[in-house]
C-alpha cells in the first residue's frame, strides 16, 4: 500500500472532515471567537457528514449551550439523535454535573473505606470542586472519553471560544508531566516502605494503578490529538481585523502544541450582488475584500472556505444544511 | 600445622561473629534510615497530590481527587505536621517537582 504524504495539498473541507484513508475515525475541532459562527459551522459540518452516510457525533464544550439553540432541540449530557438528521447524535458536556458526580463518588468511596468522612476532608472536597480550572479539567476529562470512542466515524467538537479551547488542549501536556512526577514519587515511597515492612497494604497499589491509568489516558488523548491522520482543527472567523488577529495567534499556539490546523472558514461574507444595492454595503464589501486577501495570504496552505452572510441568523437544521452547501 | 589451622578457624569465627553484630546494628540503622525515607516520600507524595489542602497549589486537583479515599485517614495528621512546620528540605523537594 502506498504511503500517502500527510502534507499533500488539501483541496476541500471534505478531505479534512472525513476519515483519513486507512483510519476508522476522525476528530474535528472547531474553534473561534464567540459570535463568529463557530457553532453554526460545526453543526453544519456535522450535518453534512451525517447526510453523507458517516455516523457522526457533535459534542459541545461551549458553556453557552449555543448548540441546542442552533439545532433547535434539547441537547443533554448523553448523546441523543438529532431530529431530522438520521446519522447524527448531539451531546453537551456539562462540567458542573460531572463535578457533582465525581464529588459524590468520592464521598461514597471514603465512606466505604473508612466510614463517616473526617473533618477537613469534606471541606477539602467542596473547596476543590470550586477551585479555578476545575470546570475545564472536568470538560477535558469527558472529551478524552469521547476521543477514544469507537462507535462514531466522525466526532465534531464545538469548543468554547478561543481562550478555553487553548487551555483545554494545553492541559494534556502539563498534566502528563505532573502525573509522571507523582508516579515517580509514589514508586519511591513504596520502594522505601517495602524495605521497612514485609507486607504492603493493598491500598497503596490502588493509587499507583490509578496514577498509571490516568497517565495512559492523557497519553492516548495527546497522541490522538497530535496525529493529523486522526485529528484536525478548523478555525472560524469573520473578515474583520480583531477576529483575524486572534485566529492567527490561536493557530500558532495550537500548532505549537502539535495539533494541525487545516481549515479556515470565513463566515458572514457579504455577497457581491449586495454591493450594487447601497453605497454602505459596497464600502463594507470592499473592506471585507481587503481582509479576505490578507486571510488568503496568512493562512495559505490551509483550506479556506467562505460562507455568506444570510438574510437571518442561522437557526434550525434546514438553514444549517444551506450553510453546509457553501462549506463543502 | 594444626595450630595455624586453628588460628585460621578462630579468625574466621571472630570475623563471622563481628559481622553478625555489625549486621544487627547496621541493619537497625538501615531500617531507621529506610523508615525516614519512606515517610519523607510518602509525605512528599501527599504534598504534591493534595498540597492544596495546606495552601501549596497543585496543577489540577480534579484528576487526583479520586485518590483521596485512599489517603483520607492520613490527611488530618498530615495537615497537623506540615501546616506550620515545613522544613526547608520538604519545600525544596516539593519545588523541584513542580
Amino acid at each position: 500500500m502506498g504511503v500517502v504524504h500527510v502534507e499533500a495539498k488539501l483541496r476541500s473541507l471534505k478531505d479534512i472532515v472525513t476519515p483519513y484513508p486507512g483510519e476508522r475515525n476522525r476528530n474535528v475541532f472547531f474553534g473561534g471567537k464567540g459570535g463568529v459562527g463557530k457553532t453554526t459551522c460545526a453543526a453544519a459540518a456535522a450535518i453534512w457528514a451525517a447526510d453523507n452516510g458517516y455516523k457522526t457525533l457533535i459534542a459541545s464544550t461551549d458553556p453557552a449551550h449555543s448548540l441546542a439553540w442552533v439545532l433547535e432541540q434539547k441537547v443533554g449530557d448523553k448523546p441523543t439523535q438529532v431530529k431530522e438528521v438520521k446519522n447524527l447524535d448531539a451531546v453537551q458536556i456539562d462540567p458542573q454535573k460531572l463535578i457533582e458526580e465525581q464529588k459524590e463518588a468520592i464521598r461514597q468511596k471514603i465512606y466505604s473505606l473508612i466510614g463517616p468522612t473526617l473533618s477537613g476532608v469534606e471541606e477539602y472536597i467542596d473547596a476543590t470542586a470550586i477551585s479555578p480550572g476545575v470546570e475545564e479539567a472536568a470538560t477535558f476529562d469527558k472529551f478524552i472519553e469521547y476521543l477514544s470512542l469507537g462507535n462514531y466515524d466522525i466526532i465534531v467538537f464545538d469548543t468554547a471560544p478561543t481562550g478555553h479551547t487553548l487551555r483545554l488542549i494545553s492541559l494534556s501536556k502539563v498534566l502528563g508531566e505532573w502525573i509522571e512526577n507523582l508516579i515517580d514519587v509514589r514508586k519511591k515511597a513504596l520502594e522505601m516502605r517495602k524495605l521497612v515492612s514485609r507486607d504492603i497494604v493493598v491500598k497503596e497499589d490502588e493509587i499507583l494503578k490509578g496514577l498509571e491509568d490516568t497517565k495512559r489516558r492523557f497519553e492516548t488523548a495527546k497522541s490522538i490529538m497530535t496525529n493529523p491522520r486522526k485529528t484536525t482543527f478548523i478555525f472560524v472567523l469573520i473578515p474583520e481585523w480583531t477576529p483575524i488577529l486572534e485566529a492567527k495567534r490561536a493557530t500558532k499556539i495550537i500548532e505549537d502544541l502539535g495539533i494541525k490546523v487545516e481549515g479556515v472558514v470565513v463566515n458572514q461574507v457579504l455577497s457581491p450582488e449586495l454591493s450594487s444595492i447601497h453605497e454602505f454595503l459596497k464600502s463594507r464589501s470592499e473592506m471585507q475584500l481587503e481582509h479576505l486577501t490578507y486571510i488568503e495570504k496568512e493562512f495559505s496552505g490551509k483550506v479556506i472556505v467562505k460562507v455568506p452572510l444570510l438574510e437571518r441568523e442561522v437557526k434550525g437544521v434546514s438553514m444549517l444544511r444551506r450553510i453546509s452547501q457553501f462549506m463543502f | 600445622m594444626k595450630f595455624s589451622k586453628f588460628k585460621e578457624a578462630c579468625k574466621n569465627w571472630f570475623t563471622a561473629v563481628s559481622e553478625v553484630f555489625q549486621g544487627a546494628i547496621g541493619e537497625e540503622r538501615f531500617r531507621e534510615h529506610a523508615q525516614r525515607e519512606a515517610v519523607k516520600f510518602e509525605d512528599l507524595f501527599l504534598l504534591l497530590c493534595f498540597g492544596d489542602i495546606i495552601g501549596l497549589p497543585t496543577p489540577s486537583p480534579y484528576f487526583t481527587l479520586k485518590f483521596l479515599p485512599y489517603v483520607a485517614h492520613e490527611l488530618p495528621d498530615f495537615i497537623k505536621r506540615h501546616k506550620f512546620y515545613d522544613t526547608g528540605e520538604m519545600l525544596a523537594l516539593w519545588e523541584s517537582f513542580m
